[in-house]
């Protein structure tokens, strides 16, 4: 009884993967379907995504309750493998070394906020952050 | 009967102690709410412009995400070693500083909202790719991305064009949040012209990182961002994430075994904290940093090890919590509780940005009813603006009667400096003095000295007309502009807008209007 719902959770599981994995492969061969029909013009009309939308929207759909009825099944529990000897090596900052450290690193964090914001590195990044980055989104 | 619903009632028990979210996840949405707390953007189309934005969010969220309230710290790094050659980007320094000594990677394990979305995507049940040697090996290749990406690439185009090189070509947040939160808005269906070769790299790319994070623990995380790669810098000395008792540790390797990262040991610079290995250490060696108001320590703790080992993190039961520590978590859910309760309110009922002004119709002193406005066929708005290169203004009086083209830009728009630089040099070139090219820079504060930049970066005889727009950009919000640059109109002889374009444009497209204004 066990071993059979390990199978059909794992056939499900699969059955969700390639499912993912098509509709992956189905959106990067829209993108490129659309982009390369008119790469001159205005290749991604409004009209453009909403038929191809449409008709890749039956694989969305079953995609989505795939991956939906994928968290009813029951979780499996895997054994562990030891990594032994993993942390035979490890060094250890002593925590005097460790104080130090910190109290430098929060010094200089603080003193380098507070010059910014003098020099008006603090402004700039608010400049950029208020106007959109078309480029850093990907529009142009 | 009773049996039967008695045992519903169990499995279902069951069922939600093992799906219930666990701390680390209420964390990791209370953060991606508070710092995505300006919901109404996704309504209204528009970023928010406030003040909050001086401050970083410290996880990956892209500035540009319609809902997001703070500015993104690799974004911000980039622009600010982009324009090293005008100051040193301290300020940014001291936030990733501080960051990293407060938090490490802990800020990937409970504060970044892409972590989150990851986190998600890895519950859709499919085999997975456990880590390996290639995995381990792959881990690193962040650091890569961080060198080039984010440090050489603005540090070459220093001075010469914004390149924010990992924003523009990788970015999977700004995909996913900043292009699709503008573009899910039906007000913003003019962005759609501006899609390209770059979107179609950029959505193809967030497809792979969306698709590998189902299979694939963290895809984005272990190997290709650069943030994590600098939080992880910080991991041993910072303040939150993982502690490790030597002398507690039998070295029995279960701790990373239960990692699903790539760590060598437990708070390695690849630990994001999220705290598997706590509830597998059969020793208790493992706890979390610093205040345990939040998360206590090895809350599985009296589970006999033959029993933890092959144990769900969710099925560990908790030990009983000192009745302080009870009644300090319950101020602090209550104080989280009403930061974001106020959060949420201030930016969605109380902060408004300045409303762009509103078409009219007017009546001219001949009679004819006019409507003054951005959109195609409107009168332009009469526009008074001070001049970079001489004293006085340039008014909409001053270029009645030739055909103007006005183009708003602004210095860290990479789109506006390449068609500056490349496109209108050819319209003056090709109808010299029968246009006027009307060259308008956003009126935001600058620290860098614009003029001066000018003449670097600008040919000198391309005839452009430079000046600065009026307060608040209400010059280019009144031709239509949103939060959006570059945006190009070309008025006729009356004053009337024939053409209006919010995206980088061509001369191309420019003559063609122009040649057809000019055979009328």
């Amino acid at each position: 009884m066990k071993k059979n719902a390990k199978t059909i959770s794992l056939i499900y599981g699969c059955v969700v993967a390639v499912l993912v994995v098509a509709l992956g492969i189905t959106l990067i061969g829209v993108a490129l379907h659309i982009y390369l029909s008119d790469p001159k013009g205005d290749p991604y009309s409004r009209a453009t995504i909403a038929a191809h939308l449409w008709d890749i929207f039956p694989l969305i759909c079953v995609t989505a309750v795939a991956i939906l009825g994928g968290f009813f099944l029951p979780s499996e529990r895997k054994k562990p493998k030891a990594h032994r000897g993993a942390h035979a090596n490890v060094r250890q900052l002593p925590a005097k070394r460790l104080l130090v450290i910190r109290g430098v690193v929060l010094i200089i964090a603080v003193v380098f906020i507070a010059v910014g914001i003098f020099n008006g590195s603090a402004r700039d990044v608010l400049t950029k952050a208020v106007k959109i980055c078309t480029e850093c989104i990907g529009l142009g | 009967m009773e049996n039967n619903v008695t045992k519903e009632k169990k499995s279902l028990r069951q069922w939600w102690a093992c799906h219930k979210p666990t701390k680390r996840r209420i964390i990791q949405l209370y953060t991606a709410l508070l710092t995505n707390a300006n919901l109404k953007g996704f309504g209204s189309g528009q970023i928010y412009k406030g003040n909050v934005k001086y401050g970083c969010v410290p996880g990956l969220n892209c500035y540009s995400c319609p809902s997001t309230v703070g500015s993104c710290p690799l974004g911000a790094l980039q622009n600010a070693l982009n324009a090293t050659n005008t100051k040193l980007p301290y300020y940014i320094f001291g936030i990733l500083l501080l960051y990293g000594f407060l938090f490490g990677r802990w800020i990937c394990g409970f504060l970044c909202p892409f972590g989150l979305i990851q986190d998600l995507l890895y519950k859709v049940k499919t085999p997975k790719v456990k880590k390996n040697r290639l995995t381990y090996t792959a881990s690193y290749f962040k650091y890569v991305l961080l060198a080039i990406f984010v440090v050489f690439i603005p540090l070459y185009y220093m001075g010469k064009m914004p390149m924010p090189g990992f924003c523009k070509f990788i970015c999977p947040s700004g995909t996913l949040l900043g292009a699709g939160g503008l573009l899910s808005n039906i007000k913003n269906a003019d962005m759609l012209a501006m899609l390209g070769p770059l979107f179609t790299w950029k959505f193809i790319l967030l497809v792979v990182f969306v698709v590998g994070a189902v299979f694939i623990y963290r895809f984005f995380c272990r190997f290709f961002c650069p943030l994590g790669a600098i939080y992880g810098l910080f991991n041993k000395i910072s303040l939150l994430g993982m502690d490790f008792n030597k002398s507690k540790c039998v070295d029995c390797g279960l701790c990373i075994d239960a990692c699903l990262m790539d760590v060598k040991h437990i708070g390695d610079h690849e630990c994001i904290s999220c705290g598997r290995c706590v509830n597998v250490c059969p020793t208790s060696a493992i706890t979390y940093k610093g205040p345990k108001i939040l998360l206590a320590p090895n809350e599985g703790g009296t589970v006999p090890l033959s029993k933890r080992v092959n144990m769900d993190p969710c099925d560990a039961p908790g030990t009983p919590l000192p009745k302080k520590t009870k009644i300090a978590r319950f101020v602090v859910g209550i104080t989280m509780l009403a930061v974001l309760a106020g959060a949420l309110y201030y930016f969605n009922f109380v902060h408004k940005d300045p409303e762009p002004p509103k078409s009219q119709t007017i009546i001219t002193d001949d009679g004819q009813t006019v409507v003054v406005g951005g959109e195609i066929g409107n009168q332009c708005p009469d526009y008074d603006m001070p001049l970079y290169f001489s004293d006085g203004t340039i008014k909409a009086s001053d270029t009645r009667g030739k055909i103007t083209v006005v183009n708003f830009w602004y210095v860290y728009c990479g789109s506006c400096i390449h068609e500056l630089q490349t496109e209108f040099p050819k319209l003056h070139d090709a109808y010299g003095d029968d246009i006027e090219i009307i060259v308008v820079h956003s009126n935001y504060e600058f620290e860098i000295d614009i003029p001066q930049w000018i003449n670097d970066n600008f040919p000198t005889d391309a005839g452009f007309i430079h000046c600065r727009d009026v307060e608040g950009d209400m010059f280019f919000k009144s031709v239509g502009g949103t939060d959006a640059w570059p945006v190009t109109v070309i008025l006729d002889e009356n004053g009337t807008i024939q053409y209006r374009v919010n995206e980088k444009t061509t001369f191309d497209a420019m003559s063609e209007v122009i040649d057809k204004l000019l055979a009328d």
